[in-house]
């Protein structure tokens, strides 16, 4: 098997897009195949890593954004009247 | 502003950036006042609605979101519940509204296993990361993929993504090895 096909195979597996009985057939394969198995496993893992890579990319957007609303004089109003929500206590 | 209104435009960072400013000038605000109001520090509030703008960005991403209330609105909700998570509040207490209680935290958001493969991925594979990250993160399509990362079809975007999965796969196998956080 090409491994473009595998991996597209084992992609939708592990997203649940693969009709009945290709998922069968798929499934017996993972029965006597240990390096399958492993293929599966580590693409699994993959997709896991990259929504936690994504999300660290996010995080450092949204900082740069609160960087800047903070330290910006043309945002002097907001910075205001958002620390003197804190200063009441 | 509708959630639905802006899937479309925000998965480009630029376009990203400018949406973030904009729900931080109308939300932080509110987020900030309801911590203040509970005790706690602008630190806080600080976290929370950072981490909430994350969740609200998969949400509009990649959930397609059905909901009829603003971003604003579905912002604070979240703020609310990380609060609750952070701080046991009592969920009586804070006082939920209806649609608000609705609002569900993804079940992995704060799992820290997957934390050192991924930066170990991010430093030998950046490339790979950044598009696997445009695909599966951003939720783009081939299409976009092929003019954001400047490919010459669709079909070298789609070749290019199979080779970094099986790259990236690879090297997950190779750094699992060894790692507590193999499992």
């Amino acid at each position: 098997m090409k491994t473009s096909n595998d991996i597209s195979q084992i992609e939708k597996y592990i997203f649940g897009k693969l009709p009945t009985s290709s998922r069968l057939l798929f499934e017996a394969k993972l029965l006597i195949d240990p390096l399958l198995n492993v293929h599966v496993e580590m693409q699994r893992k993959l997709y896991s890593i990259i929504r936690v890579s994504g999300r660290r990319k996010i995080k450092s957007e949204v900082s740069r954004v609160h960087q800047t609303l903070f330290t910006d004089p043309s945002y002097q109003t907001f910075q205001k009247t958002t620390f003197e929500l804190f200063s009441k206590k | 502003m509708e959630v639905t209104e802006t899937q479309s435009n925000i998965t480009i960072s630029e376009d990203r950036l400018r949406w973030f400013t904009q729900l931080y000038e109308d939300a932080f605000p509110k987020v900030a006042r309801f911590v203040a109001n509970r005790g706690g520090s602008f630190e806080d509030a600080r976290d929370i609605f950072q981490d909430s703008l994350v969740i609200l960005y998969e949400k509009t991403v990649l959930e397609k979101l059905e909901i009829t209330v603003s971003s604003e609105y579905y912002l604070v909700g979240i703020a609310k519940h990380l609060w609750i998570r952070k701080f046991n509040d009592d969920q009586k207490k804070v006082g939920l509204e209806a649609t608000e209680s609705e609002i569900t935290i993804p079940a992995d958001y704060f799992d820290t296993s997957f934390n050192r493969l991924a930066s170990l991925l991010e430093l030998t594979g950046r490339k790979c990361v950044e598009l696997l990250q445009a695909i599966y993160y951003d939720n783009l399509s081939l299409k976009e993929i092929k003019s954001v990362f400047g490919f010459s079809s669709v079909h070298s975007a789609s070749v290019q993504k199979f080779k970094c999965i099986e790259r990236m796969r690879n090297m997950v196998k190779a750094k699992s090895m060894g790692y507590e956080d193999f499992k």
